[in-house]
């Protein structure tokens, strides 16, 4: 009797073991095509061709977006992931979190110019939620810091 | 003590203009759960229903009690 | 604790035990989960990027990671059944496979309604997304197969099967954020950042939902397992005696 339950246990390990290394195996062998996106590095790298559909992301660099056109729809802005830059182009409508400083992933592709050509836009959040008034706080005391050091 | 964030209740049902997504999601949640509840109620129901049937049949298929 | 556990192990013992069990559960569930939902639609301050569509977290988190939570539970009970060959054990795990996949479908969903306005697009292809959307499918698969048998043995042996190769998943989903790039954002750290992020003020809300909703979670298998207990003894004396007892409805 306690064979047979030693033995069930043995076969209970098994499976989940069994299943847990062909998963892995699996898993590591298409390791990089499981990414959703390209950083800018890899694209720098040659990882992609020009015009093939991907997706890129990384952060909007601060201060890189600039909005053209009467209607202010056309916009252009550098992504970056702190190592290079890639400038992106989108005419189009944008989620609510897009901003300077945030995360984005975008759909497109590299044109011959290096520059990446967006069919879409999508904002990338990080894990941390903050209420608005904390927020503000804390970017008074920030803009209060920066002026102390610098008057 | 945490305060009431909205100055209105139709503020609140505007969710800051957010209002087709969070009552979206809302909505579903509260659907799911509620069947989720109610479910094992109406299979209790019908489960009890057709157990007393079975006696029912069963004693009356039942010999007479011998003496 | 060997005794004990073949104590619990017996269906009649459970059903009596959960009958006292029940209403004490029941009051501190809905409790919990008025207080966070009160608490997370209304009290809690607006995030200060999404405003009041961050409240969707108050439901979101707590079933996403509760369809997880119940899967491990749901694995744990069926390799209990496969080892001990607990009956008891195979109706806690056909109950979870429901209560699980509709916890699943919640986390998707509510996810689907949150991504929308703040990412752009309903659904994304990314690692973290598609593991959910199969757990889902694990869920379904393993209702189906479990029904798919005549034999409740043979359907109960699949299920259990299939219970435990799925577990593997269950890591995939929570560190998919963390081994590859996602859109989704990895797990919170609650542990009082430096930056000021996450707050308690944010956090305590899905505390309560959170706790509220493993209540119901096991206010739930209880009482699927009670009905599964009734059918598959339904030839035992205690049973026929309870039917008699019970009040007729019309």
């Amino acid at each position: 009797m306690r064979d047979l339950r030693k033995q069930k246990l043995w076969i209970v390990l098994s499976i989940v073991l069994g299943a847990a290394v062909a998963v892995g195996l699996v898993l590591v062998a298409f390791n990089e095509g499981l990414n959703v996106f390209f950083t800018p590095t890899e694209i720098a790298e040659g990882k992609v061709r020009p015009n093939q559909n991907i997706r890129i992301g990384g952060m909007v660099k601060t201060g890189s977006l600039v909005r053209e056109g009467l209607e202010g729809t056309r916009i252009e802005f550098l992504t970056t992931d702190y190592n290079v830059d890639i400038p992106v182009v989108y005419d189009g409508v944008l989620p609510d979190l897009f901003r300077e400083g945030q995360g984005v992933v975008a759909e497109g592709f590299v044109d011959e110019g290096g520059v990446f050509q967006a069919r879409q836009i999508m904002a990338k959040h990080d894990e941390n939620y903050m209420s608005a008034e904390v927020k503000a706080a804390l970017d008074a005391a920030e803009q209060k810091k920066a002026e102390g050091v610098a008057p | 003590m945490p305060e009431f964030q909205f100055d209105s209740v139709a503020d609140f049902f505007a969710m800051s203009g957010y209002a087709f997504y969070v009552w979206m999601a809302y909505g579903f949640f509260f659907a799911v759960m509620f069947w989720n509840l109610i479910q094992p109620r109406l299979a209790r129901r019908k489960l009890m229903k057709l157990l007393r049937a079975r006696q029912v049949r069963e004693q009356n298929a039942a010999p007479p009690v011998r003496e | 604790m060997w005794q004990w556990l073949y104590k619990l192990g017996s269906p009649r013992y459970f059903y009596d035990m959960t009958t006292v069990f029940l209403p004490w559960l029941r009051g501190v569930t809905y409790f919990l989960l008025i207080v966070g939902l009160v608490w997370g639609l209304g009290f809690a301050p607006p995030d200060y990027q999404m405003k009041d569509n961050y409240r969707i977290i108050y439901i979101h988190v707590p079933t996403a990671l509760g369809a997880m939570w119940v899967y491990a539970m749901m694995a744990a009970m069926a390799a209990m059944h496969m080892i001990w060959n607990l009956k008891l054990a195979d109706m806690v795990a056909k109950s979870c496979a429901w209560v699980g996949a509709s916890y699943c479908a919640v986390g998707l969903v509510t996810g689907s309604f949150w991504g929308k306005p703040t990412w752009g697009v309903y659904w994304i292809w990314d690692a973290k997304l598609t593991a959910m959307l199969i757990l889902f499918f694990i869920y379904i698969g393993v209702i189906a197969l479990r029904s798919a048998f005549d034999s409740e043995t043979s359907g109960s042996k699949a299920a259990s099967v299939l219970t435990l190769v799925g577990v593997v998943n269950l890591p995939i989903i929570y560190y998919a954020a963390q081994w590859w790039n996602t859109l989704h954002q990895p797990p919170s750290d609650l542990g009082g950042s430096a930056t000021g992020a996450n707050p308690p003020e944010i956090w305590i809300p899905v505390f309560f939902t959170g706790f509220g909703l493993i209540g119901l979670v096991f206010l739930l298998v209880i009482l699927r397992t009670r009905n599964e207990i009734l059918w598959r003894e339904r030839r035992a004396q205690w049973v026929q005696d309870l039917v008699q007892g019970e009040p007729r409805r019309a």
